[in-house]
């Protein structure tokens, strides 16, 4: 007797529709080094936060935190951002390994900061500020580094637009 | 004809690769062997232990083809690990760190201990390179993490997608711990897989490693 199986329901969105080794396929790690080059100095740094944030966590978190970054940095380049940051501005927040309190030492955070500007720019007073940055660099090393990453390079977009004169700004 | 090899060679053979590794004990035994029985003793004792040690099999495999044994370049290794500020390594192979640990005269250096598998006093080994490598138990890795430090192990033959490692090692790297070193460097000491499932052995992806430093063209097969 031939086994029934209802039909499986119309997708109405785009959910689940693409396997995991696409999302894999799609995020290359070296174009998230390139971006992060936007907002780290050491190209080994830019590899060890690329390695974090696409080679660990659930699969659509890898491909989504790839996305939002790497058009970050498109928008960022496409403003005229080159790769070189300045030396981290001293307004940051350190993103921490997920380490187990213990002796100090000088490297127990990751290379990248996450500067505290654009938090500035949408809220105050300062403990709303560093109120929003303990959410954002919490939690696992992958979220963490994506937030920070992604913070730090919407920080080079705002400064960029910032320092554009006001006729180049486009009308009201 | 075969040879005669000496009586407890697999049990020896066994005590070696604890004290001084799978690769190192290899080496050290086929090049005895052969000086003292020359290619038939080779292929004898490559008939008792390759089943039961394919990274034996394999680099008995490459004296009888190329006459040679090529030991481990440090070169490369030292260079990845040059602006490490510490290195942990999971595995010990005298071969390879006689020759690495007197290139990176700055960085503290420590064995991992009790992670599993056929392991020596790591005491007894560390004694070997005095003041220079310290032993760490498996629990203590996290004070040896860091956004500078290096994570390395052996790696016994690898493709494009699997690497052999020593059990230890899958002991301790995980998610967590990937995230907590900068380099996690493979010394892939054979080059090619093994043409023998190698039992003592464990697989991992070679997308786990940060480096995967190659060890020459060497076709073990």
């Amino acid at each position: 007797m031939p086994i029934h199986r209802p039909p499986l329901p119309k997708l109405k969105d785009h959910r689940h529709r693409h396997s995991l080794s696409s999302l894999a396929e799609a995020a290359d790690p070296q174009a998230l080094v390139d971006a992060l080059l936007l907002v780290l100095a050491d190209r080994r740094d830019a590899e060890f936060v690329a390695r974090c944030i696409v080679g660990e966590g659930p699969a659509h978190h890898r491909a989504a935190s790839w996305a939002l970054l790497v058009v970050a940095a498109e928008i960022a380049e496409r403003l005229g951002c080159k790769p070189g940051p300045k030396t981290q501005a001293p307004d940051t927040v350190s993103v921490a390994l997920r380490l187990p309190p213990g002796a100090a030492r000088d490297d127990d955070t990751f290379p990248l900061a996450m500067p505290l500007a654009p938090l500035r720019a949408i809220v105050e007073p300062s403990r709303h500020v560093e109120a929003l940055a303990d959410a954002l660099v919490d939690g696992p090393a992958h979220h963490a580094l994506a937030n920070a990453a992604l913070v730090a390079l919407f920080a080079r977009i705002l400064e960029k637009l910032d320092a554009r004169l006001p006729n180049e700004a486009e009308p009201p | 004809m075969t040879a005669e090899l000496p009586l407890g060679l697999a049990l020896s053979f066994t005590v070696a690769t604890a004290e001084i590794g799978m690769f190192s004990a290899a080496r050290l035994f086929v090049e005895e062997i052969a000086l003292t029985g020359g290619r038939s003793a080779v292929e004898a004792a490559r008939d008792v232990l390759g089943r039961r040690y394919a990274v034996f099999d394999a680099i008995a495999s490459q004296w009888l083809s190329r006459g040679r044994i090529p030991l481990p370049d440090p070169a490369e290794v030292a260079c990845e690990l040059a602006d490490s500020s510490r290195v942990l390594i999971v595995g010990a192979e005298s071969d390879a760190l006689d020759r690495l640990v007197p290139m990176l005269p700055d960085q503290p250096i420590a064995l991992v201990s009790g992670a599993g598998g056929p392991e020596a006093d790591l005491h007894r080994v560390a004694a070997n390179y005095p003041d220079r490598i310290e032993v760490v138990s498996l629990g203590k890795w996290t004070a040896w993490a860091g956004s500078k430090s290096a994570l390395l192990t052996f790696v016994y033959g690898a493709d494009d997608h699997v690497a052999n490692v020593s059990p230890a090692y899958l002991r301790l790297v995980g998610p967590d711990v990937r995230a907590s070193f900068r380099t996690l460097l493979g010394w892939n000491l054979l080059g090619a897989r093994p043409r023998l499932h190698p039992l003592h052995l464990a697989e991992t992806n070679v997308s786990d490693f940060s480096v995967l430093v190659a060890h020459g063209d060497v076709d073990w097969n």
